[in-house]
């Protein structure tokens, strides 16, 4: 039984197959259109999984939409309408998409993919309910799913058993986390549904000077979490713009104006935002676990990737255990329908033994052969080193000793927003210098952004302080207490981004000026070459740590193929890269002088 | 120090006598004429007069070369780090496609470069280039830039183009985007650096537009006569998002330039012609009606247009271009 799974017109859109019940292909639609957040019918990522399932449209048994697109519309009316005249404009702007296209969902569906058969339409946050609980290695858990928006709900609890997810309660739109975070990442001058991340990275460097202002104006929050925003400070009901004259009365200023310079309150704000975060999420998940009384908790939904306040919840609230969806976002709403029409829809048996996952690493996506790699590098002549197999962990672990910058291009890629060791930028965890330098001259980012460490599973708790897996990258923890470097006087004197420019552990690069880390453990099993790689640098440098970034620069989404891989590699700074078994070195690349094409070079393959 | 220049040495030349150059304790010297060429802030000062030495009082050269050390153009006023010049690039159509569509693995001279922002962002891709200009000030500005973000690949040199300082033959790609109308003799200033493109390769000419730049020079006229008092007239003047410093540069490189001429697409295509270059393609395209495309193909052939096409090409900059300055750019390919 083959299902197919599909998100879009909302942002990143994703299509996933999964067929008898196992997730055989995820992937966003962004990496192929090479669009960032591409919102738009995700034909190439549909495609990329029914050939992975080695099947057709006419095989599809079912497709799975992964809201219902006609409450969404009837939300969008009314909203625009209570807030009518002020909202016309934005309602205009977003009026014609939804009329063409949203609410003929199925009939689009049913075009776009010559289908025949079922489509179906869970609600939004079932989707992302399924996501949460369907993968996960619980055979019964409580679930909490906070989002920006979706139809009228954005958060949303309840429990999940065996093979149903059962919703025991909302909070309405306009009353959302998602959207309160997002307003601050429009006020502190990033781009709203991607600049969340960045803002994140800057809280460390604030002190929470605006958390009561915020607490006591913004919102009425109560003992369970639940909260109503007052509205009055709040555009985005009737305007294109997130915040309103009034709030930047109440923080003293507009908001930054994107490329300006970030200044001591931006950051002030930016953490004062992100402890509110941490502590609505904390009376959550408390709550949840008073109302459900289950050990086990997941987690969903954009918010859901505040690795921040996952780590809180982990160490402070009551429950034993958290598994979060790597792709919290409305991507993972494609897994998360799929998966929830097979087990709830069609009530197949689900059967966890509570340790292993079902999300197979995250490596849903697709996989080139070293056949593939050679033929494009030798059509583009390009030249490179084959290693065998076994030479691969040592050849790479040296170089990244050596102080090089390593682009790393394996195995399937990863479903959902982060890079976990098969689309990866690797550096050196040791070097003082490596965040500033990969930041501007690989990433060409901000050089406040911190990078996340890998390290292998066992010994995890040697350098942080975690007594568990964090396969995906989700989980915020301190660096052990006695890795860390003491501030001198004079350092600690230092503030905002001057920081930066202190060594703070013996793992500097990727320790946050708060000692924190957000780091990814790596299994022996679930990636084995990755594994290993660091395993070698470990027995040959004493440090299980490396930097893993992810492969793409600014703007851009994660690389997918290997002419994604190659053209990324040469337009920045990166020294080496290593594409299956065989590595480019900058240094060995040759001045052309015959023979440059300048019309094929930049053909994709 | 003069990393750049030594690794690439072989192509290399003397300004005043075309003899080899050698290079001893950061010191440049010709192997012929023994000239010496001092090096400032890492910039090599291979700058040798038009006139050959000999000082005019209406030197053109002279005259924009002090002009331009006063204010170098374009500034780096709003962003100090890779990431911001790559979105200024990405802002403009022309930057982009160039960085996309040029290869990687190749010499690649920028004549003119001004401060060096295109330079430094070909650079930071995989390519070498040698950014050139007479203006020392400019110049430092990009060598600045460029140390700061340790783009090893790009190299900042002092140059008259009229006395280049490399061999013949030595691009694939010769960039010279808004310079050659600010010289005493244009044409002969495309001469001679379309003799440093290697056969086959290409060479991208921005110049001001005759029709384009009509609007311009009313307004510079009104200026003059009201003591820049009308300065709104330009919409860039008014834009309230353009910075103070960006503003004055604009109004000084637009206005009171003390040398500027005007050229036509026919103009440019007999210079190709004369030359045996090819025409690739323009912008805009010399055919009328049809439109540049986001992924337009920067190096594929184009017809060049007939007189009816030039004419309305050239008419409608004249009602549109002069934002942009009453720009028009024209790639032309050296014959095999
Ligand atoms: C308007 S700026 C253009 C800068 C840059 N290419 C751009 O498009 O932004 C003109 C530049 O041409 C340079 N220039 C003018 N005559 C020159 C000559 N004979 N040799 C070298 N550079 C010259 C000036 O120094 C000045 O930097």
């Amino acid at each position: 039984m083959n299902i197919l799974g599909i998100s879009f017109f909302y942002h990143d859109s994703a299509a996933c197959l999964v067929r008898d019940g196992k997730v055989i292909a995820a992937a966003q639609e962004e990496r192929f259109t090479r669009k960032k957040h591409d919102a738009d019918f995700p034909i190439n990522a549909i495609n990329y999984c029914l050939e992975e399932a080695g099947i057709g449209t006419k095989d599809l048994d079912f497709v799975v939409f992964y809201e219902k697109p006609f409450i969404k519309f009837e939300r969008i009316l009314e909203t625009y309408l209570s807030y009518a005249p002020i909202g016309i404009k934005s309602f205009i702007k977003a009026m014609p998409i939804w009329i063409k296209e949203k609410i003929w969902m199925k009939e689009l569906i049913r075009k776009e993919l010559n289908f025949e058969g079922k489509v179906i339409f869970p609600e939004h946050h079932e989707s992302h309910a399924a996501s949460a609980f369907f993968p996960s290695p619980f055979q019964e858990a409580a679930f909490l799913t906070i989002d920006g928006v979706g139809e009228w709900t954005t958060t949303s609890f309840g429990v999940g058993k065996d093979n149903k997810v059962d919703i025991l309660a909302e909070i309405h739109f306009p009353h959302s986390l998602g959207l309160l975070y997002s307003a601050f990442t429009y006020y502190t001058g990033f781009k709203v549904n991607s600049g969340e991340y960045k803002m994140m990275g800057l809280a460390p460097y604030g002190k929470p000077k605006y958390k009561d202002l915020i607490l006591s104006a913004l919102m009425n929050l109560k003992e369970d979490g639940s909260f109503k925003l007052n509205m009055d400070y709040f555009n985005y009901c009737a305007g294109l713009t997130m915040t309103n004259r009034r709030f930047e009365n109440l923080f003293g200023g507009p908001p930054r104006s994107p490329g300006s310079k970030l200044t001591q309150r931006d950051m002030d704000i930016a953490q004062s935002i992100q402890e509110v975060t941490e502590e609505v999420m904390l009376r959550m998940a408390q709550h949840v676990y008073q109302e459900t009384g289950k050990k086990n908790l997941c987690l969903a939904g954009g918010v859901a990737l505040n690795c921040v306040s996952n780590g809180r919840i982990l160490r402070e609230s009551p429950f034993e255990n958290v598994w979060i969806q790597p792709a919290a976002g409305d991507a993972g709403g494609a897994l998360g329908a799929a998966l929830f029409v097979w087990y709830q829809y069609l009530e197949n048996k689900r059967i966890s033994d509570g340790k292993k996952d079902f999300q197979q690493g995250s490596y849903l996506g697709p996989k080139f052969e070293n056949s593939y790699i050679k033929n494009y590098l030798e059509k583009n002549k390009i030249s490179y080193i084959l290693l065998k197999n076994e030479d691969i962990p040592e050849k790479i672990a040296d170089l990244i000793a050596n102080q090089k910058v390593i682009g790393w291009f394996q195995e399937r890629m990863e479903f959902g927003p982060r890079a976990l060791g098969n689309r990866s930028i690797l550096g050196d965890a040791r070097s003082s210098k490596m965040q500033e330098m990969m930041n501007l001259k690989i990433k060409f980012r901000e050089s406040f952004r911190p990078f996340a460490p890998s390290v292998i599973e066992e010994r995890a708790s040697d350098f942080f302080e975690i007594d568990r897996k964090s396969p995906y990258m989700l989980l915020v923890a301190p660096v052990k207490e006695e890795l860390r470097r003491k501030m001198t006087k004079e350092e600690q004197k230092l503030f905002g981004l001057d920081k930066l420019k202190t060594t703070r552990s013996s793992i500097p690069a990727v320790t946050h000026v708060d000692y924190s880390a957000r780091l990814q453990t790596v299994n022996k099993d679930d990636n084995p070459l990755y594994y290993q790689l660091i395993a070698k640098f470990d027995e040959k440098y004493a440090c299980p740590v490396i930097i893993n970034t992810s492969f793409n620069v600014r703007g851009e989404p994660i690389v997918c193929t290997p002419a994604d891989a190659y053209l990324c590699f040469m337009r920045t700074n990166m020294d080496c890269l290593i594409m299956g078994n065989f590595l480019i070195e900058k240094k060995e690349q040759k001045l052309l002088d015959k023979d440059v094409n300048w019309l094929k070079e930049f053909e994709l393959d | 120090m003069l990393k750049h220049m030594i690794e690439h040495l072989d192509i290399f030349v003397c300004p005043a006598c075309g003899g080899d150059l050698q290079i001893a304790d950061d010191e440049i010297k010709c192997l012929k004429c023994l000239n010496c060429y001092q090096v400032e802030d890492e910039v090599p000062l291979l700058f040798w007069p038009h006139e050959n030495g000999i000082v005019q009082k209406k030197d053109v050269t002279n005259m924009v070369k002090k002009f331009y050390e006063k204010t170098p153009f374009p500034n780096y006023e709003e962003f100090e780090n890779v990431g911001g010049l790559i979105q200024k690039a990405q802002t403009g159509i022309f930057a982009r496609l160039l960085n996309e569509q040029v290869p990687f693995n190749i010499r690649v001279l920028e004549v003119g470069c001004g401060t060096g922002q295109l330079s430094n962002f070909l650079g930071v891709a995989h390519r070498i280039v040698f950014g050139t200009d007479m203006c020392l000030n400019s110049l430092k500005l990009g060598q600045e830039f460029k140390k700061r973000n340790g783009l090893e690949r790009v190299g900042f040199y002092q140059m008259n183009l009229f006395r280049p300082i490399f061999r013949e033959e030595s691009f694939p790609l010769v960039i010279c985007n808004g310079v050659l109308h600010h010289t005493s003799a244009p044409f002969s200033g495309f001469q001679s650096i379309s003799r440093l493109v290697k056969k086959g390769g290409y060479i991208l000419i921005g110049l001001y537009n005759r029709y384009g730049r009509i609007t311009t020079d009313i307004r510079r006229s009104i200026f003059k006569i009201s003591s820049d008092r009308f300065k709104f007239l330009d919409s860039r003047l008014r834009d309230k998002n353009i910075g103070e410093l960006k503003k004055l540069t604009w109004f000084m490189d637009q206005y009171k330039n003390p040398h500027e001429s005007g050229h036509t697409i026919r103009e440019v295509l007999g210079w190709f012609e004369q030359i045996g270059f090819d025409f690739v393609n323009g912008i805009p395209k010399l055919k009328a009606f049809e439109t540049f495309s986001e992924n337009e193909r920067l190096f594929k052939s184009n017809p060049e247009g007939n007189w009816l096409d030039h004419f309305l090409v050239q008419t409608h900059l004249l009602f549109t271009g002069s934002k942009e300055g009453g720009f028009f750019l024209m790639i032309g390919r050296k014959k095999l």
